[in-house]
């Protein structure tokens, strides 16, 4: 047990570390130690005291220790290395639920582990910033830099140590500093705590435990569009209100008597960015037709920074038009990506072909560069800034960190508008370049162009593309958004291409071409588009009709080493057939791979949600399906009468969905069907539903709900 | 429309040189001659004696694809469907026999270089002219057709090649109007000088004819202008003026004057376009949109507005910078209801409203007040199809392919009957002489409603404005279109101030005219001679206006001189007295259709070059039409370069006999195409970027109307080759259309550049 809880509150330590890294992070570091000090130093004082007995001793053995201290770590490192990015997850996951029924049972252990805590961070502290570039998992390449900065504060006089030692464990944003504080009061608090955490965190906990029989528990943050890489929306909340409502719009187009809502945010007029959230801030994309900002008018894809408590707007980004019309940046559909999330950066796709950094503070702590051209940027983008008049910008407009152009840089030509979130990685940020036909749809006018891209994190340079052919075989375009995780051990990138196929591509991994260009290492592709689907008597079948094959626009998702799948269609091009396929690359590749192919569902643009061996999925045509995910058999099926866009969302037992006809259907999670609920909204719900830090969103096509249970 | 207008109707006829024809009352009675019956509103007149249900079997069918509305004269039906696939798709309109369905006859068109996607043709209805029994067609792909009916083609035009006129992916077509003897179409165009800039506009033609009446601009430009439009015009007359209401691609719903096209005035309800037809109520005009709103977040209006009591004063402004029609202010709004719907039209029955939504519910609405009396959810959604009425029941096709037909006699609408049909309904039906036709995207049905007799309401007799004193001449046709050497006959005709004729002019002068407002000052290279105008053989590439002055009376002709056959453009003759993004420039000839801001004349490495423009990616293709859209074989080449790298280049061709022949930069290919799902042929053929290369192409048409398209592509100065690098032989070839020039730079990106025009006819 002590051993666990030792190796779980390393891991936790590490985690709380790696979760919690930044690009700059020694800066963040400093300055969450500042933070982190002003609000611990009293809290911690008695954690300070040992660590200042265990460090002093530890500073004076350090010399001599380090080399052991270094084999030891090896030794631990090697095993953290294996086990820190699965066992993290895990361990949050464990950690989480552990919360609730650990209170009591670990109580006794809450000073062994403070203890143990106490120790481990100087000896990790120094130890770990030797081992950390043998750690391949990003847990120690962020592990390694704060370990840096605690190394730093390590080598000063035996107070500067003290403080950075308590302070380093602090700045990890908060998770160390809430250990050591929840070491005291309850050891269930400090494994909660080591998840990074927000800063609400601390003070939500706190006041929790008597109100935690009656609030949302669980899931901490949505920091990505698909809550983690994985794009497996399953949340283990707790608690949701089962009575919450849609309310009314009044003469003012507000929202009034939304139940449980804790507030209402009126976005524009159309709204496909889906929130994500995290450290006190929350994220959606829409269009400019209610203008935040006075002097930004006209239609715009925008960026809302809310503030988690009150929603109130905190900064937006406003990203002009291309003027392209339906052709490539299509009028009013905003920003169609969620903002990812990663420390103090936010990434999105925009309207116009641009991979942004923005800085989640927007302004409020400078203008961060290396890009600072923000005034220019707010009249042409990026491809326009040369030439471009600048714009007198407001104080709660963003802050652009890097940007990169994807339409003139790679020549690519987005069909439509460019739709697609990017999913984040140790080094990297993954992304679909958007890349299809013209207006004929059937002419690809960029086939040499990648679809799939990643970007260095930090610079927002190029590091590689996919060279798998995609563009070339582009049915329509590349509209779905890349997972990343680890597949049988292997980090990998997969990519639901606009060719029907689904590829794995190994994570960072790129190998210089003859020509020069960094291609990605393609590990291995499915084909998820049934072949009758394609042929009929050697023919191929026109696209775009209903017996016709598809590509995939939905997100694939990471589970227990598999993949899944489903194809679809722009939903201009009506109902037709689809195919739900799940996919275990370490039978092989191509159709070796699949283990089965649920062909029962239509074509969808839903991603899929697999929870306790449930798969589940909806279709365009307004069904949800329950399929095993383990042998792709039917359990149960919903009609729900309404066009569906958005995926379904899995958290304290019950399936979440909204469709065209602002109706979200609540039902039971479960092998046997049982409908629960149909809210009803004003508005068409495109989006998902999202749940965070105790909160429920809902965003219809104007609106964003934010349900908590008081 | 009572008896006392009677008098005003008859001396109209007397004015008009057009036969007496069968008393207008006469003319709905067991017919159906344009898409929304006999009031404009999809109500048909007849009742039934006996059960009146609709016989779920139906009385034929016929395996025509189809997307639009049958019309019925005079016990022929008319048919507007497609069938085929790949480059033998063809649109066809057939007459039948209204009993049996059997075909009379029928005329095909082939779509040319058009937009249209995923089969998207016969979106709309023919329309009949009672008077002559001609049948009228404008499809999709700009194809304007007049047929006697016996389905003898009377004229034809071309509307992208004559007027500019623009195609879009979404194909809706609409309905042509015939009110007297004026033919109505619409489309956005891009023509030249102050009709260059893209608009929605409408076009009035003498339907006998087809010479051009006016052309006329009620509606603004972007950011408004996103959509194309097929709102079909309801005509009326009121305060006097016979007028049409629309709606338009830019979010208006705008009046014009059939008569002279004179915009009067116009209300902005969204920002993309409104595609519904407006009906009259009473002295509201109700429509519905899909798009966003000015100043609701909520996407979708159903609306009521109340029209201007005095249509020579009516309240509106002109907006300063977005120009139009003048704006009628927002407080003429009596009602709105949240309903979303882009192309479904409000059926408008007595002081109900029935209106399908996007996502497939059928509302009744009071079209008085707007407020919603019963719904009924009958699918997942709905495209483009309006109920038609008959008789207390709603006849309505779903676009899943569910027809229904709805008890709409009581408080409630009650579902009586659920057809399957095969396929998807797109187009409303038409009711005629107890049948019910609907034709969906596999079949065309006829349907039977069961009766024991049927009584004919009467239509009211359209009442036409009396006419006043001549104030004004117009120029039959408005618009002339001169190849250098040729000359045509303008006839000059007095009108009143509402634009309806009151005879011929005598002894009209004629002098060039710059209006004071023109941004360039351009003057055509051509002389009057009488009522004739003739420009000379070596006359230059020109556009411009003439003033017809008769005593105190006067009126404007427009018209373009373009290249007689040979032609030759080497751009050396071009003075570069722009300053543009990249160095001094000209613009290319005025008359040339689709060029101007897309392509501009430049000097590179000491030649004049024509180059494809880049500063707005809006404009990153271009299809430019150079010459007469009457030419047929001949031979059109040119030196064409793109610029860019191994993998970002450009495409560049030539546009011969409504084929695109061009070198696809980054597929490294050249290819045949005329809107490429019907065409897209492509052989092998590397390109490298900055590097010329001399394009040839040509068309031949053989005996039974099949035909062959060649090109031939080479490294400027090197030799000729022998063979057609590529060859293509079309089953049905498209017998003639204008040269062009075809440049297309993916995002604007990378530019294009062309040289040494030379067209000679074979």
């Amino acid at each position: 047990m002590k051993t666990t809880l030792l190796t779980t509150s390393c891991l936790a330590l590490l985690a709380a570390l790696l979760l919690s890294s930044c690009q700059e992070q020694v800066d963040d570091a400093g300055a969450a130690i500042e933070k982190a000090a002003d609000a611990t130093a009293e809290k911690t004082k008695e954690a300070v005291e040992a660590t200042k007995e265990a460090t002093g001793n530890a500073v004076e053995a350090t010399k001599e220790k380090t080399a052991e201290a270094a084999a030891a770590t090896a030794e631990k490192a090697t095993d953290l290395k294996d086990a820190a990015a699965e066992k993290t997850k895990e361990a949050v996951e464990a950690t989480k639920e552990a919360t609730g029924n650990a209170v009591e049972a670990t109580k006794d252990a809450a000073s062994n582990v403070a203890e143990a805590t106490k120790e481990k961070t100087a000896a990790a502290a120094a130890a770990t910033a030797e081992k950390a570039t043998n750690l391949k998992d990003a847990a120690a390449e962020k592990t390694k830099e704060a370990v840096e900065a605690t190394k730093e504060a390590t080598s000063n006089a035996v107070e500067a140590t003290k403080e950075k030692a308590a302070d380093a464990a602090a700045a990890t944003k908060d998770a160390t500093a809430k250990a050591a504080e929840k070491a005291k009061d309850s050891a269930a608090k400090v494994m909660a705590d080591t998840k990074a955490n927000t800063d609400e965190s601390s003070e939500k906990l706190k006041d929790a435990a008597s109100k935690l029989a009656s609030s949302i528990t669980g899931t901490t943050e949505w920091a990505q569009w698909g809550r983690d890489g994985s794009n497996n929306m399953v949340a283990n909340a707790k608690n949701i209100p089962s009575d919450f409502t849609g309310g009314e719009v009044d003469g003012d187009g507000n929202v009034v008597g939304a139940k449980h809502a804790k507030w209402v945010v009126k976005m524009g007029s159309q709204a496909y960015g889906t929130t994500t959230v995290k450290d006190g801030r929350v994220f959606l994309g829409t269009n400019n037709e209610e203008p935040r900002i006075e002097s930004i008018k006209g239609d715009k894809g925008i960026v809302m920074c809310l503030d988690e408590e009150t929603g109130d707007l905190q900064w937006q980004l406003a990203v002009p038009k291309l003027g392209a019309g339906k052709v490539s940046d299509w009028e009013f559909l905003g920003i169609c990506s969620s903002i990812a999330i990663e420390g103090k950066y936010g990434y999105v796709v925009t309207n116009r072909g641009e991979i942004l950094c923005l800085d989640v503070y927007g302004m409020s702590d400078g203008n961060d560069g290396p890009f600072t051209d923000e005034a220019k940027y707010a009249n042409g983008g990026l491809e326009k800034l040369a030439e471009s008049d600048a714009a007198t910008l407001a104080a709660n407009e963003a802050d652009i960190v890097w940007g990169y152009d994807i339409r003139s840089e790679l020549g690519a030509f987005p069909h439509n508008i460019t739709s697609s979130s990017v999913v984040l990685t140790k080094d990297h940020i993954y992304a679909s370049t958007s890349n299809g036909v013209d207006w004929s749809h059937i002419n690809i006018p960029a086939p040499n162009s990648p679809s799939l891209i990643a970007l260095d994190k930090k610079t927002g340079e190029l590091a590689g593309e996919e060279l798998s052919g995609i563009s070339e075989r582009v049915m329509h375009c590349n509209w779905s958004s890349p997972a990343a995780g680890k597949i049988n051990g292997v980090d990998t990138v997969v990519f639901g291409a606009g060719d029907g196929w689904t590829y794995g591509y190994q994570t960072g991994a790129f190998e210089e071409d003859e020509e020069g260009f960094m291609i990605m290492k393609e590990l291995w592709k499915v084909d998820c588009c049934p072949q009758e689907y394609r042929f009929k008597d050697g023919e191929p079948i026109k696209y775009a009709t209903y017996p016709g094959p598809s590509e995939i626009i939905s997100s694939p998702v990471i589970y227990n080493d598999k993949v899944y799948a489903a194809i679809g269609q722009d939903p201009e091009h009506g109902e037709g057939v689809g195919a739900l396929t799940c996919i275990d690359p370490s039978k092989g590749n191509g159709e070796d791979a699949i283990v089965w192919q649920f062909k029962g569902v239509g074509r969808t643009i839903s991603t899929p949600s697999v929870a306790d061996g449930i798969c589940y999925l909806a279709d365009y045509s307004g069904r949800l399906y329950a399929v095993d995910a383990e042998n792709g058999e039917l359990l149960w099926e919903h009609d729900t009468f309404s066009h569906i866009w958005g995926s379904t969302l899995v958290a304290d037992g019950k399936v979440f969905l909204g469709n065209e006809d602002g109706e979200l259907v609540v039902l039971k999670h479960g092998r046997e069907k049982e409908e629960i609920d149909t809210i009803s909204y004003p508005a068409p719900i495109y989006g998902s539903p999202v749940v965070a830090n105790g909160v429920l969103y809902v965003m219809t096509q104007t609106h964003l709900y934010a349900y908590a249970a008081e | 429309m009572k008896l006392k207008h009677l008098s005003l109707f008859t001396a109209y006829l007397a004015l008009l040189s057009s036969p007496l024809w069968v008393a207008a009352e006469d003319v709905h009675k067991g017919n159906w001659i344009s898409w929304r019956g006999p009031l404009q509103t999809g109500v048909s007149l007849e009742t039934y004696a006996g059960s009146g249900e609709l016989d779920p079997e139906p009385v034929w069918t016929d395996d025509i694809r189809g997307r639009g509305t049958a019309v019925v004269y005079n016990d022929r039906l008319y048919t507007w469907g497609y069938r085929g696939k790949g480059p033998d798709l063809e649109e066809v309109i057939q007459a039948r026999d209204e009993k049996t369905g059997d075909v009379l006859w029928e005329a095909v068109e082939q779509d040319i270089y058009s937009d249209t996607i995923y089969d998207r043709y016969s979106i709309g209805a023919p329309a009949i002219d009672p008077a002559t029994e001609n049948v009228f067609v404008a499809t999709t792909f700009g194809i304007v057709t007049c047929y006697s009916k016996d389905g003898e083609q009377q004229w034809q035009h071309c509307m992208t090649e004559r007027f500019g006129r623009l195609t879009f992916p979404n194909g809706r077509a609409g309905a042509p109007v015939i009110d007297g003897d004026i033919l109505i179409i619409r489309g956005v165009t891009s023509y030249w000088g102050a009709d260059g800039p893209a608009r929605d506009r409408f076009f009035g033609f003498d339907k006998n004819t087809g010479e051009l009446l006016w052309s006329s601009t009620p509606g603004v430009g972007p950011p408004f202008l996103r959509d194309s439009s097929m709102s079909t015009p309801y005509v009326e007359t009121r305060d006097g003026k016979r007028v049409f209401y629309a709606g338009t691609g830019c979010g208006n719903i705008v009046c014009v004057n059939v008569n002279d096209g004179t915009p009067l005035w116009r209300y902005q309800i969204s920002k993309g376009g409104v595609n519904s037809s407006p009906v009259i109520h009473g002295d509201n005009l109700v429509c519905i949109h899909g798009k966003e709103n000015l100043d609701t977040t909520e996407i979708g209006r159903a609306f009521a507005i109340a029209l201007p009591a005095d249509y020579d004063n009516t309240g509106g402004e002109i907006d300063p910078a977005l120009k139009g029609a003048p704006r009628l202010p927002a407080d003429v709004e009596q009602w709105r209801n949240r309903l979303e719907m882009f192309t479904s039209s409000p059926t408008l029955v007595g002081d109900k409203v029935y209106q399908l939504t996007k996502t497939g519910t059928l509302y009744c609405l009071s079209a008085t007040s707007g407020e919603t009396l019963w719904e009924l959810k009958l699918a997942n959604e709905q495209l483009h199809a309006s109920p038609t009425y008959a008789d207390g029941k709603l006849y309505v096709p779903l676009f899943p392919g569910e027809f229904f037909v709805i008890d709409v006699s009581g408080d409630e609408g009650k579902v009586l009957q659920k057809i399957h049909l095969d396929g998807n309904c797109i187009g409303s039906p038409a009711i005629c002489n107890g049948r019910v036709y609907v034709h969906t995207t596999e079949k065309l049905y006829a349907f039977q409603i069961k009766n024991e007799g049927i009584t004919y309401g009467e239509a009211p007799a359209p009442v036409y404005p009396e006419a006043g004193p001549a104030t004004k001449l117009t120029a039959v046709p408005a618009d002339v279109l001169l190849k250098s050497g040729d000359s045509q006959i303008v006839k000059i005709r007095q009108t009143d101030a509402n634009g309806i004729p009151v005879g011929d002019a005598e002894e009209v002068s004629f002098a060039k005219f710059i209006p004071p407002t023109a941004k360039v000052k351009a003057e055509m290279d051509a002389a009057f001679d009488g009522n004739t105008i003739a420009a000379a053989t070596d006359a230059k590439l020109s556009a411009g206006a003439w003033k017809a002055t008769s005593g105190d009376l006067s009126g404007i002709v427009r018209g373009r001189v373009i290249s007689n056959l040979p032609y030759n453009e080497d751009f050396e003759s071009f003075e570069l007295t722009g300053e543009g993004k990249e160095g001094p420039f000209a613009y290319p000839p005025l008359p040339w259709i689709g060029a101007r801001l897309k392509w501009e004349v430049r000097e590179l490495d000491g030649n004049k070059v024509l180059a494809k423009t880049l500063d707005r990616v809006l404009f990153q293709r271009s299809l430019s039409f150079i010459g007469d859209p009457e030419l047929s074989s001949y031979t059109l080449q040119a030196d064409m370069m793109t610029d860019g790298n191994r993998r970002v280049k450009s495409v560049m061709g030539l546009i011969n006999q409504r084929y695109i022949i061009a070198l696809i930069g980054n597929a490294n290919k050249l290819e045949i195409s005329s809107n490429h799902e019907r065409v897209k042929v492509a052989v092998p053929f590397p390109i490298s970027a900055k590097k010329w290369y001399t394009l040839k192409t040509q068309v031949t048409t053989n005996e039974d109307g099949s035909g062959t398209v060649q090109a031939k592509a080479w490294v400027k100065g090197e030799p000729e080759p022998e063979a057609w690098t590529i060859e293509f032989d079309h089953k049905n070839v498209h017998k003639k259309g204008a040269p062009g020039l075809f440049g297309f730079s993916p995002q604007s990106q990378k530019s294009v550049f062309v040289d040494n025009i030379a067209i000679t006819q074979n």
